[in-house]
């Protein structure tokens, strides 16, 4: 009997260190650098401070963000792939990082698939704005009116959207003017003074929309965005190539170890499920949260990879 | 939509507080320091500075570099009497008339004309930057690409008009500033130009990098082959006292010239793409046109020091103007701001106003801060700023060196920043033994850089057809008159160099 209850506590002991070392696998003992692959004081930049800083309270560990700016995100994204997979180093980039600019890009000497990615937090709430005068409802209503002659230009900020734009002329057969701007002010600058009748906007329009100067004609994203739920995605109006889809997340190294992985998962979801946060992501900076990670993730990134591919192949051919 | 009174007060509210105050009146120190050294100046400060300012909040940030801006144009009166070496061109006219009082043993009566006409210059300058600037950016919202684009065109005339005595090696920096500001992906396209498959240059040559190398570490190199030439000032000691003291009769008595200068170098601030040298010349001739004594010039007349530099300090706050209702900088100095803007989350443009209209107001208050910081600082140190000048170059240039260093890693957390530091600090060096105009090199590279995207949109919005910009009449305008300036500037010059030809050929004929 005694020697029974001497292992059983033995047992005991061994399984509490045993599920206690399961838990606290990982602790970092140095300084984690977080690379953000965008200008400080951006939105990228912001939810990345906000979030590691978070991890830091909740962990104690330190955390230092570090801006490497440069090529949408690529630098970022190729000095993240040199770095050792040791869990000091993780990036903080939209996903289209890893799958548009190599797909536009072939010698940008990183892939998808050099990466792992750890967990996604957010999503873009893509859409084409015009002035409330415009007698548009949707985008639809636009490309009739280009087709009967107008001349309608629309402005965008990024490489992705200009290739999403390019698709919608292929599909309708018509042509637009296409203007590239700066940042998403750009295109709500050149919107409010008249000189580009349609331009996209990731949320920055959103107090414009909100006091009724401005209208939404068409969600970019897979689903219709909170901001203007009546109006109808571009996949709806039969553009399937056009999914802006930029989801915002945590990548590391490739080959970093499972323990490691699982400790940034766990403090990450720990970290966005507090309510400022949430807030902020939700309602300052208009995207939707999402919590998605492991092989989920790498399944939505796979995805929208071929995404890219198609699209890329669609408008060059 | 009018700005409401309950931004401006909050925005004025905001910068009073011990932590931006702070940093503004650390702002002018340091730029009251730079510009008193001998070979320092304003814009290279700001250049080093804009990146050590990434991690303050962003009204502190803006506020500190306003500040060394602010506090550089009264520094740089320091050597330009007490040496007659001027930091930068525009203290040169200082010294025309401070270096000879000076040289009465008058040199604090001197230094004392020159902050008080200074800090007056500026404020004149500020007061209409914070009354116009609201208004202005209300209109910018109507100016499109087309129009954008005129404006730059018409800033690149005036610089071409501006070239200097060497209008090959004017048009030589210039044109090799616009090349280099086409590094990167082009607009729209993203096709890499120049870039070599290098990942780090698809943005462009940063600013940081070109402007630290150029401006700062291609003097340091400079000063280091010319290390054999020492600065030896031969002020006689100082004639006391009561020779020294600047009564509000002395003032008053410049008041006239100081309100002249103060409206030329805010006009001139207020244009895009002119700096504060025109200004200081501009002032310093108008007074001695208009003044009683104007045979007195140049032997140390008060007027003189306080006609250049009212004229140059009042450019600095009109100098925002442009820059925060356009997005398009007045001088190089403004340049940096803009790229400090930016990383702090602010776009300068017509929506600021709308956007931002607290921070804005904010960083007004914060300019006042600086002025009155200005002239505190300045009366206060007036004595140790004479001991400043005459620091050792063998311990100012390492200092100098290392923050350079520290500034192009800061901004882009990159080797690559550094290397293209040190590449452009050679070619400053070289342009400078050449004698080839580095701010126009500089200048040139911004506007070049701000001038494509406009470009890029007028032509597609137009169909490339030139016709169609009669549309657009502030376009219009903006590039004739640029055009026209340009050749009236150009063939003034041919003419004057035709008569001076003429007179020396009738010289030889009537010996």
């Amino acid at each position: 009997m005694k020697q029974l209850s001497k292992t059983f506590l033995l047992l005991l002991i061994s399984g509490m260190i045993v599920s206690w070392s399961a838990y606290a696998a990982w602790t970092p003992e140095e300084s984690i650098k977080v690379l953000v692959g965008f200008k400080a004081g951006g939105g990228v930049d912001t939810l990345a401070r906000v979030v590691s800083q978070k991890v830091a309270e909740n962990t104690g560990w330190t955390i230092v963000v570090v801006n490497k700016t440069g090529g949408g995100g690529s630098v970022m994204a190729k000095s993240l792939k040199k770095a050792k997979p040791d869990g000091y180093t993780i990036g903080f980039a939209p996903g289209e990082n890893f799958t548009f600019n190599p797909t536009i890009n072939p010698r940008i000497g990183f892939t998808l698939h050099d990466f792992t990615h750890l967990a996604a937090i957010s999503v873009s709430q893509c859409g084409l704005f015009s002035m409330s005068d415009k007698p548009w409802t949707t985008l639809a209503d636009a490309i009739e009116a280009a087709k009967s002659g107008e001349e309608i230009s629309v402005a965008y900020q990024a490489p992705k959207m200009g290739m999403s734009m390019k698709a919608i002329e292929k599909v309708f057969g018509v042509s637009l003017k296409l203007v590239p701007v700066k940042g998403g002010n750009g295109g709500v600058k050149n919107v409010l003074g008249g000189h580009v009748d349609i331009a996209w906007g990731a949320g920055i329009q959103a107090k414009y929309v909100k006091a009724g100067q401005m209208k939404i004609l068409a969600s970019c994203e897979k689903e219709r965005i909170a901001m203007a739920p009546e109006a109808p995605t571009v996949r709806e109006l039969g553009v399937k190539y056009v999914n802006l889809d930029a989801k915002f997340q945590f990548s590391a190294p490739g080959n970093l170890p499972a323990d490691i992985a699982e400790a940034y998962v766990r403090e990450i979801r720990r970290a966005t499920g507090s309510k400022d946060i949430q807030d902020l992501i939700a309602n300052k900076l208009s995207l939707k949260l999402i919590f998605t990670s492991g092989k989920e993730l790498q399944k939505d990134l796979e995805q929208s990879l071929t995404e890219a591919q198609e699209l890329v192949e669609f408008v060059k051919n | 939509m009018p700005v409401s009174m309950d931004i401006i007060l909050g925005g004025i509210g905001d910068a009073l507080n011990f932590y931006t105050i702070a940093f503004v009146v650390l702002g002018v120190l340091i730029g009251i320091l730079v510009g008193s050294i001998p070979g320092l100046n304003g814009p290279m400060a700001i250049a080093i500075a804009v990146p050590m300012t990434f991690y303050l909040q962003p009204l502190a940030a803006i506020g500190m570099l306003v500040g060394i801006m602010k506090g550089s144009t009264v520094g740089g009166a320091v050597p330009a009497i007490l040496l007659n070496t001027p930091g930068t061109p525009d203290s040169a006219i200082t010294a025309i008339d401070g270096y000879p009082l000076a040289k009465k043993g008058k040199p604090f009566k001197a230094l004392k004309m020159a902050l008080y006409s200074s800090v007056s210059g500026d404020t004149m300058s500020d007061l209409v930057l914070f009354t116009v600037s609201a208004p202005i950016a209300m209109v910018a919202l109507m100016l499109g690409p087309t129009d954008l684009a005129a404006i730059i065109f018409f800033s690149i005339c005036l610089i071409m008009c501006m070239i200097g005595d060497d209008p090959f090696k004017g048009m030589l920096a210039a044109g090799t500033g616009f090349l280099l500001a086409a590094v990167g992906l082009a607009p729209g396209e993203g096709t890499p130009r120049m870039t070599f498959d290098i990942l780090e240059l698809e943005d462009g040559l940063s600013l940081v990098s070109v402007g630290i190398g150029v401006l700062v570490l291609g003097e340091v190199l400079m000063a280091i082959r010319n290390s054999g030439n020492k600065v030896t000032s031969t002020l006689p000691p100082s004639a006391g006292k009561d020779a020294n003291r600047l009564g509000l009769k002395d003032y008053v008595s410049c008041g006239r010239t100081i309100l002249r200068s103060g409206a030329i170098g805010t006009a001139i601030g207020a244009t895009p793409g002119i700096g504060s040298t025109l200004a200081a010349v501009t002032g310093y001739t108008l007074a001695k046109r208009a003044s009683k004594n104007a045979d007195k010039f140049g032997t140390g007349e008060l007027e003189g020091i306080a006609a250049a530099e009212a004229a140059n300090s009042s450019v600095s706050g009109s100098n925002l103007i442009p820059l925060l209702t356009l997005g398009i900088p007045g001088n190089v100095a403004a340049a940096f701001l803009v790229g400090a803007l930016t990383i702090h989350g602010v776009t300068p443009g017509p929506t600021l106003f709308q956007d931002q209209g607290r921070l804005i107001y904010a960083l007004f208050t914060a300019m006042v801060i600086a002025n009155i910081s200005n002239l505190a600082i300045g009366r206060l140190g007036l004595q140790m700023f004479g001991l400043v000048a005459k620091v050792p170059q063998s311990i100012v240039y390492p200092v100098v060196l290392l923050l350079c260093m520290t500034g192009a890693w800061i901004s882009a957390n990159e080797m690559v920043g550094c290397v293209l530091m040190v590449v452009f600090g050679i070619i400053g060096f070289f342009m400078r033994l050449l004698k080839i105009p580095v701010i126009t090199f500089v200048i040139a590279f911004v506007l070049g850089k701000m001038w494509e995207l406009p470009l890029t949109q007028m032509m597609l919005l137009t169909d490339g057809e030139l016709v169609k910009m009669i549309q657009h009449p502030v376009a219009v305008v903006f590039s004739l008159s640029g055009l026209l300036l340009l050749s009236f500037v150009t063939w003034k010059r041919k003419s004057e160099k035709r008569l001076a030809k003429e007179s020396t050929t009738s010289d030889l004929k009537s010996t």
